[in-house]
């Protein structure tokens, strides 16, 4: 029983919707005495961790980082810029179409001189 | 689409595979400040447990179009996984220099702050003795033994629910109920030891303090028999 009344309590901890202890306690007459230390225990831990405070300044550095990271060429874009570059350039419109006719007569140059 | 701060973990990993950085904002806004605790929970040091979270980040952002077709819950799990990869590989580098256990004069700490603060008013020396108390349990929640450490961190830092952890840890929810409870035993006795945490279980304990304050207590707690 007291699994379960604990587990209650840490839900409504992390909600901040906690009751006095003395409710939880209610609900397991006869077993107050287990109960109390593992209630307490989560109720220091639960203040311990949300007192750890977070410092603004470092929080946007690292989304910056993060940010930096995205647009990187290790980043997600840029994974997609490697896919696009791999597939190579495209090859429609007038300066496409100009490549693609240098592509060949170079190479038709270099047949003719072999 | 709008991006809303309730939009769920797997469709803002999606939108940051595909380059969207302000989905990016909205999971570093989630996340950095849970993988900023987890590290500074395991090492005790603000300045690390800063460059974990950030680079928990950085390689997020790398693995993100690898994982995101396999994510349907919450990212937690694998940033959890990441930045417990790199606190190891930094405390190979760089070992604690604290040794993380409860020793005498940490329980005496406990002891005495317990005992001076018994009519829910802290004492202006309070607050320096609050953060040795802190100290002692955030030293005690690293020491849990594998498993309850893990279901605490997902549980406490994570915010996950019983249901997602037990689908993470591939246990029973009751199972995952009962971890939480034997973790709240032993971090109760690394936490006992001392004449006023043993007045606990009788009578005298400390705190129902404002909300965001982190101590052990201050508040009268009656154990009715």
């Amino acid at each position: 029983m007291s699994v379960g009344i604990l587990s209650k309590y840490i839900d409504d901890l992390l909600s901040a919707e906690e009751e006095d202890i003395q409710h939880y306690l209610s609900q397991m007459p006869g077993g107050r005495e287990d109960l109390l230390p593992l209630l307490l225990a989560a109720r220091a831990a639960h203040r311990a961790i949300a007192a750890i405070e977070v410092d603004p300044v470092l929080e946007g550095e690292s989304r910056q980082r993060a940010q930096e990271a995205l647009a990187s060429p290790g980043g997600a874009a840029g994974l997609r810029s490697d896919a696009a570059a791999r597939r190579g350039p495209a090859r429609t419109g007038l300066v496409g179409r100009f490549r693609r006719l240098a592509g060949a007569l170079w190479g038709r140059r270099r047949k003719g001189d072999d | 689409m709008q991006l809303g701060r309730g939009a769920n973990d797997a469709e803002l990993v999606a939108r940051v595979a595909a380059g969207d950085s302000a989905a990016l904002d909205v999971l570093h806004g989630r996340y950095y400040a849970r993988l900023y605790r987890l590290a500074y929970v395991k090492l005790g040091s603000r300045e690390d447990a800063h460059d974990i979270a950030c680079e928990t980040f950085v390689r997020a952002v790398s693995n993100l179009p690898q994982l995101h077709p396999l994510l349907t819950t919450s990212l937690y799990p694998w940033l959890h996984t990441v930045a417990c990869n790199l606190v190891t590989d930094m405390l190979r580098r760089k070992p604690l220099r604290t040794h993380l256990s409860l020793d005498d004069r940490s329980r005496a700490e406990v002891a005495a702050y317990i005992d001076q603060a018994p009519n829910g008013r802290p004492l202006p020396d309070q607050v320096l003795e609050r953060r040795e108390v802190q100290e002692c349990v955030r030293r005690a929640i690293a020491n849990l033994p594998e498993a309850q450490g893990v279901a605490v961190f997902y549980r406490f830092i994570g915010e996950m629910t019983i249901r997602e952890i037990a689908q993470e840890m591939r246990k029973s929810e009751g199972a995952i109920k009962s971890l939480l409870h034997r973790a709240m035993a032993s971090l109760r006795e690394a936490l006992a030891g001392t004449p006023a945490a043993r007045g606990i279980t009788t009578g005298q304990v400390g705190a129902t303090p404002a909300r965001g304050e982190a101590d052990v207590g201050r508040d009268s707690v009656q154990v009715h028999r």
